[in-house]
């Protein structure tokens, strides 16, 4: 094989693997990832459970974090997803048998274009401490979300601006040591 | 192809995947390994006590010289170990994919399996000649099991199949200290054992004392360990080989038995070997890590023909299939998790069979058992007309 059909075949690979693969195959990226479990918010009936957060373009998956205690309780709660204009985005309805002890309840929904959003959370329970939502005690609850990147070619300039951004990072004296050890054994295999 | 060239080019591959490659048994079983850097000698008692405040709580399931040799290669490259390795192998949270630096961490702790690895191919060269050599650098069953799963089997099978080395070139103390030594890392070289045994049965109980004295140097200071033994009855193995049953008869140590009578009869070592692992596929619910175990001896039988090659190729693929679709979202995408962490939240072949298809992965297993247990015959049927 020509040596530089070999080196093409080693580069190919690299390029497959480290940008390629991730930008196909990641179209979302995750944002928040809350997970605090300190606090436990009791859900009551005729309260209306507010939090309020910035996010950036296209959020399309939100997960809370509920508990009911050994899934006993199956009252009716409603999330709701608005914009900083009130204006619904997306409204799920979920039974208490839906929430587990703890758990997460993943929301996903069309991206939005929309950058500040309010969760609105409310239910029909009616015996107190019985199901609850998971939050800090800063009130920040717990949540995790992802935001779609549609465009390929969006996604293979973010894939390769983090994987420069990652060589940085990098400790430099394995970056250096292992594309030296290749280096050599290129050199090695192909000279003659 | 010269030898060097060829070992040069095997290393080029194992460099370009070990890095990228990924699956959490590897740094559990490195979080353990620390702990003899900083003076720990029983392992299962310091886990015992101190459980609650470990990061990580599983209980270590391997046999001692595992934890004191790969804990000493541990302790001897601490000091090179790329910055944050300490740390992320303490890390269990949810930042624990998070590291910049993990394609080293990965290409640091694979790296004594690339000498056993290399190793195995050269034993393969003495044994078998260089198109056996070959085939295991370059087959991907072995790299994927090796690299990308990341087990440390691959050490018990380089001493087993040293022992195999030994005993051919009728140097039988050696031959069973390197099985005793083997088995000291896992236990599954006991399959082996009665076949080795009596190939030659000529002094039978010293050669089953030569390979007793590395288990009972490792084993015997943790005899009065009450963790110890907890650890090993949660060890796979003996369990699940007599998981299937027929009227709660267990199959495969029946079919163990049928194969060693068979095997009395022809001596052939290499062929009963590759009549355990196909009643093995069939009859055990494996882990993928296990296939290492028969891979060198049955390499020289499958390429002797065209169609075992196919089938066995089969075969191997079948396997890999029924280790994807298990409930493991690291046996997919998440392998890449070194490349870019948010490959574990894509979904696992698992989860699409259970969720966009609504097929139970578990029903769709024992499908694929059926299809290996039909090509298993037929392999057998074929080999015994031509024989």
């Amino acid at each position: 094989m020509p040596k530089t059909s070999f080196i093409f075949i080693e580069i190919l690979f690299l390029f497959l693997i480290l940008i390629v693969f991730p930008s196909l195959l990641i179209t979302k990226t995750p944002f928040y990832f809350q997970e605090n479990d300190k606090l436990q918010i009791s859900l009551d009936s005729g309260k209306k459970y507010v939090y309020k957060f910035n996010h950036p373009a296209n959020l399309n998956t939100l997960s809370l974090q509920l508990k009911n205690p050994l899934i006993q309780n199956n009252s009716r709660i409603v999330i709701e997803l608005e914009n900083s204009l009130g204006n619904s985005l997306a409204q799920f309805v979920f039974f208490g048998s839906n929430v587990g002890d703890p758990g997460w309840l993943d929301l996903n929904f069309p991206p939005v274009s929309d950058t500040s959003f309010a969760i609105n959370l409310t239910t029909d329970n009616t015996i107190p401490e019985s199901l609850f939502l998971l939050s800090d005690p800063g009130g920040n609850w717990d949540l995790k979300t992802t935001y779609q990147t549609p465009r390929l070619s969006n996604r293979l300039q973010n894939t390769i601006n983090s994987l420069f951004d990652r060589f940085q990072k990098m400790d430099p004296f394995y970056l250096s040591f292992y594309l030296l050890v290749l280096i050599i054994l290129n050199w090695v295999f192909l000279k003659k | 192809m010269s030898i060097k060239k060829t070992i040069i080019l095997s290393l080029i591959l194992r460099f370009l995947i070990a890095p990228f490659f990924y699956h959490p048994d590897i740094k559990s079983q490195h979080f353990h390994f620390q702990y003899l850097s900083r003076g720990v000698l029983n392992i299962y008692q310091f886990i015992a006590d101190n459980k609650l405040s470990l990061p990580y709580r599983d209980t270590f399931n391997y046999l001692p010289l595992t934890y004191f040799s790969l804990g000493a290669y541990h302790a001897l490259t601490k000091p090179l170990f790329p910055q944050n390795l300490s740390l992320w192998l303490n890390d269990w949270s949810v930042t624990q994919n998070n590291y910049d630096s993990f394609p080293f961490f990965m290409l640091i702790l694979k790296l004594p399996y690339l000498v056993f690895d290399i190793g195995v191919a050269l034993l393969l060269l003495k044994l078998y000649g260089q198109k056996i050599f070959v085939v295991w650098l370059f087959n991907p069953l072995s790299i994927y099991l090796i690299y990308i799963l990341g087990n440390f089997d691959i050490i018990p099978v380089f001493f087993t199949l040293f022992s195999w080395y030994l005993l051919k070139r009728n140097l039988p103390q050696f031959s069973y200290i390197s099985l005793g030594v083997a088995t000291a890392f896992k236990l599954y070289p006991l399959l082996f054992l009665p076949f080795f045994l009596f190939l030659k049965p000529k002094h039978f109980f010293k050669n089953i004392l030569f390979f007793s004295l590395p288990l009972i140097f490792t084993v015997l200071p943790f005899v009065a360990s009450q963790p110890f033994f907890l650890s090993l009855t949660n060890s796979g193995l003996s369990q699940k080989i007599i998981e299937t049953r027929i009227l709660n008869l267990p199959l495969f140590p029946i079919t163990y038995l049928f194969i060693f009578l068979w095997y009395l009869r022809h001596r052939q070592i290499e062929e009963s070997i590759l009549l355990i692992f196909l009643s093995f596929i069939v009859l055990v619910d494996f882990h993928a890590q296990w296939l290492l175990w028969f891979l060198p001896f049955i390499m020289p039988v499958i390429a002797k023909s065209t169609y075992k090659t196919i089938v066995f190729t089969l075969l191997s693929c079948l396997c890999v299939l029924l280790v994807i679709i298990t409930n493991d979202s690291y046996l997919f995408w998440g392998h890449l998790t070194p490349v870019n962490p948010s490959f574990v939240s894509l979904r696992s072949p698992y989860q699409l069979l259970r969720y966009r298809f609504f097929i139970d992965p578990l029903i769709m297993e024992n499908y694929i058992k059926i299809i290996l247990a039909v090509l298993s015959l037929s392999f057998l049927l074929k080999s015994n007309a031509k024989n």
